[in-house]
């Protein structure tokens, strides 16, 4: 493994416990401390990726790469998030996902099969799935969080919040445009992961297909309920966590099919 | 110098005897001027608030100090000594440091981390400023207390967390709704709780307020206070459709807002998030309603639970504040004690500026200089005068807090033969 992916797995392993640490400490300091740190692992991060790119190794060469760039993506999120408000829990849902998933990287074959994807329509559907699911993934931080606000203030527990995290309306306005921006992509990437899927061994009907339809389902149901009904709050944060968890099985499928194959 | 404060605070005075100390804003500069003219007062500031009546001196001595401090305390009022002394206090130097820099930071306020008595302090100090009774120990001090109470709030929570009913109410608009100018607030019933909470939200950007009230003379009133439109009672169900924040405190003897009527409200506005203060009792909004999806609803008991905690998480965070305080009173009891070194360095300078001068006179007649050589040749004495007393000056302001002080000013008044005179330990930069 190179120097640089060691250090980038330490540094987010690092990362990580740091934001844990936070969750039961709720000491500002950690939280900052834990942001620096993920600004700098960022750094690291992007350094191997660039690294790996110079070995004529790009991202979307395979699962190894694809699993990568998913995790820089969310570090990255969850740095922009915290621009704006305190989201220090999300940190700690956001760095020991990026963690397993460079580990995962790692464990991956960057270099998929010969005339897999390395074709465009692979590359183009690992992008599609990286951003989606990128998307989506905040989506379900940004509902937990919703859940977990509608419940302090419904049971007038507010000292366990953060005096300057984001107001519920807030929350359910983001969430709303992760979901807008993200069943598309989503959307796109199962389309043209089934046309890559008959391209190379002409399997058509697959688990993952199968849920990946019902994801599609749940988050069409949610926005036509949202714009119709005025569907909110509770009701679209619990099933934007119902999609996401589907999502997060369908790409577990994925990657053990990739893997074993 | 030393710094006393003497007076009565809600901590041990009671209330009748507080009432009776008060000094009005208009009987201040009088009292500073009798406090100044005192023998043995140099600098004073005096703080008058529904909680305390404080004096804040700076004086050669303890004991002269807080006796100008108790004959106007008791003289001006009409009062004896054995009514006040038993509620008195009295500190000095450090004590009295840390009691105006707690007072300033809020941590000895009667509600933990409340900045009213910041700005108390800060009105005291000005019209003590224009009174010409602050000298350049008690400007120090007092900068240093603001500045110390400005990183108190800044770098804990202590003000972030509301302790009233009113305040709570907007703290909980702030965190379903991200920006309060959007809001639209209504207000049922036009009583004196409502009236408060409507004021806050006002001074925190809200500025579409409507009033429901069934006598609507009484909602025009207060509307017309707070700056938005009086409507009938029976407009209450689109009122309800139409508002974010609903403040309600009618004196109904039976609900008001039912579940049933509420889930039509709701889905009337689509499911917009309804946040609900019920500070009536008898409660306007049925209980049953608190189940309802995207509606929050706060009754008197809730905002109180929600006031308990955030007092706690005051007082947790003051002992990190108390501990600023601490590390501040050190820093400015090691700056006071460095001035008693002061009245020796420039005794020191003097005299050796004098010779250094002198001796650069017999020169300048001596080669017969003029103009600029004679000019360069006494900046050349200043300079070797300034260069051997750096040392010395140096050690002298550092050894101000130490047991060697006294040594070395004997030594030096003796070395250099100025007159022998014991520094105040406790600094005299002026005199």
């Amino acid at each position: 493994m190179p120097i640089l992916s060691t250090i980038t797995l330490i540094l987010y392993a690092l990362a990580s416990v740091i934001f844990v640490i936070y969750l039961f400490k709720r000491d500002d300091r950690v939280r900052k401390g834990g942001r620096i740190l993920t600004a700098l692992t960022l750094v690291v991060h992007f350094g191997t990726i660039g690294s790996y790119c110079v070995r004529g190794l790009h991202p979307l060469l395979g699962i190894g790469g694809i699993l990568n760039l998913i995790a820089f993506f969310i570090a990255l999120g969850y740095l922009t998030l915290g621009l704006r408000w305190r989201v220090g829990f999300a940190g700690a849902i956001a760095l020991p996902l990026t963690l397993a998933l460079v580990v995962s990287g790692q464990i991956a074959p960057r270099v998929a099969a010969a005339g897999g994807a390395s074709a465009m329509l692979g590359k183009l559907h690992l992008v599609l799935v990286a951003m989606g699911v990128t998307a989506l993934f905040f989506a379900a931080v940004v509902a937990v969080a919703y859940l977990r606000q509608d419940r302090a203030l419904r049971s007038s527990q507010l000292a366990s919040l953060d005096q300057r995290g984001p107001a519920l309306t807030t929350l359910d306005a983001i969430g709303l445009r992760l979901i807008v921006v993200g069943a598309p992509l989503f959307l796109l990437a199962v389309v043209t992961g089934v046309l890559w899927s008959l391209r190379l061994d002409g399997a058509v009907w697959r688990v993952e297909h199968l849920l990946s339809g019902v994801i599609l389902v749940i988050f069409a149901v949610l926005i036509v309920a949202r714009l119709t009904v005025g569907w909110r709050g509770r009701k679209a944060a619990l099933l934007t966590l119902s999609g996401f968890s589907l999502t997060a099985l369908v790409l577990a499928i994925y990657v053990a099919r990739r893997l074993l194959s | 110098m030393r710094f006393v404060v003497v007076g009565c605070s809600y901590h041990r005075t009671p209330v009748e005897l507080r009432e009776r100390l008060a000094f009005t804003p208009a009987e201040i500069p009088g009292a500073l001027t009798q406090l100044t003219s005192s023998p043995g007062v140099s600098e004073a500031m005096l703080v008058s608030t529904c909680n305390r009546v404080e004096i804040y001196c700076v004086g050669p001595e303890v004991e002269e100090v807080e006796r100008a401090c108790c004959t106007l305390l008791t003289e001006s009022k009409g009062l004896s000594r054995d009514d006040v002394s038993p509620y008195a206090f009295r500190y000095s130097d450090a004590e009295a440091l840390t009691h105006i820099f707690r007072v300033a930071s809020s941590l000895d306020a009667m509600v933990v981390g409340e900045a009213q008595v910041m700005g108390q302090v800060k009105d005291a100090y000005a019209l003590a400023r224009q009174n010409e009774s602050i000298g350049p120990m008690l400007g120090r001090c007092l900068d240093r207390a603001f500045s110390i109470a400005k990183r108190v709030r800044t770098e804990t929570e202590i003000a972030r967390h509301p302790a009233s009913i009113s305040s709570v109410a907007v703290d909980l608009a702030a965190r379903i709704f991200e920006d309060l100018n959007a809001v639209n607030v209504l207000i049922v019933g036009a009583g004196e709780m409502a009236e408060l909470a409507g004021r806050h939200l006002q001074s925190h950007g809200t500025s579409k307020l409507h009033v429901v009230n069934r006598s609507l003379e009484n909602g025009r009133v207060l509307a017309e206070t707070l700056g938005g439109h009086a409507l009938p009672f029976d407009t209450l169900h689109e009122q309800l459709v139409w508002a974010d924040v609903v403040i309600t405190s009618t004196g109904s003897p039976e609900p008001i807002m039912s579940k049933k009527s509420l889930g039509n409200v709701l889905k009337e506005r689509k499911q917009r998030t309804l946040l609900i203060v019920d500070i009536a009792v008898p409660r306007d909004v049925e209980q049953k309603a608190r189940g309802l999806d995207n509606l929050y609803l706060f009754d008197v008991d809730a905002l109180q639970q929600v006031v308990g905690q955030n007092l706690q998480a005051r007082r947790k965070e003051a002992v990190v504040a108390e501990e600023m305080v601490v590390d501040e009173v050190e820093a400015f009891s090691s700056w006071m004690r460095s001035q008693s070194a002061v009245p020796l360095i420039k005794e020191l300078r003097q005299h050796f500026s004098e010779m250094a001068q002198v001796e650069a006179q017999k020169t300048i007649r001596m080669l017969g200089l003029s103009g600029k050589d004679a000019k360069t040749l006494k900046k050349l004495a200043n300079a070797i005068v300034g260069k051997l007393l750096h040392g010395p000056t140096t050690e002298l302001k550092r050894s101000a807090s130490s047991l060697e002080h006294a040594r070395l000013t004997d030594a030096a008044r003796h070395l250099f033969q100025l007159p022998s005179r014991r520094p105040n330990l406790q600094g005299d930069p002026e005199s």
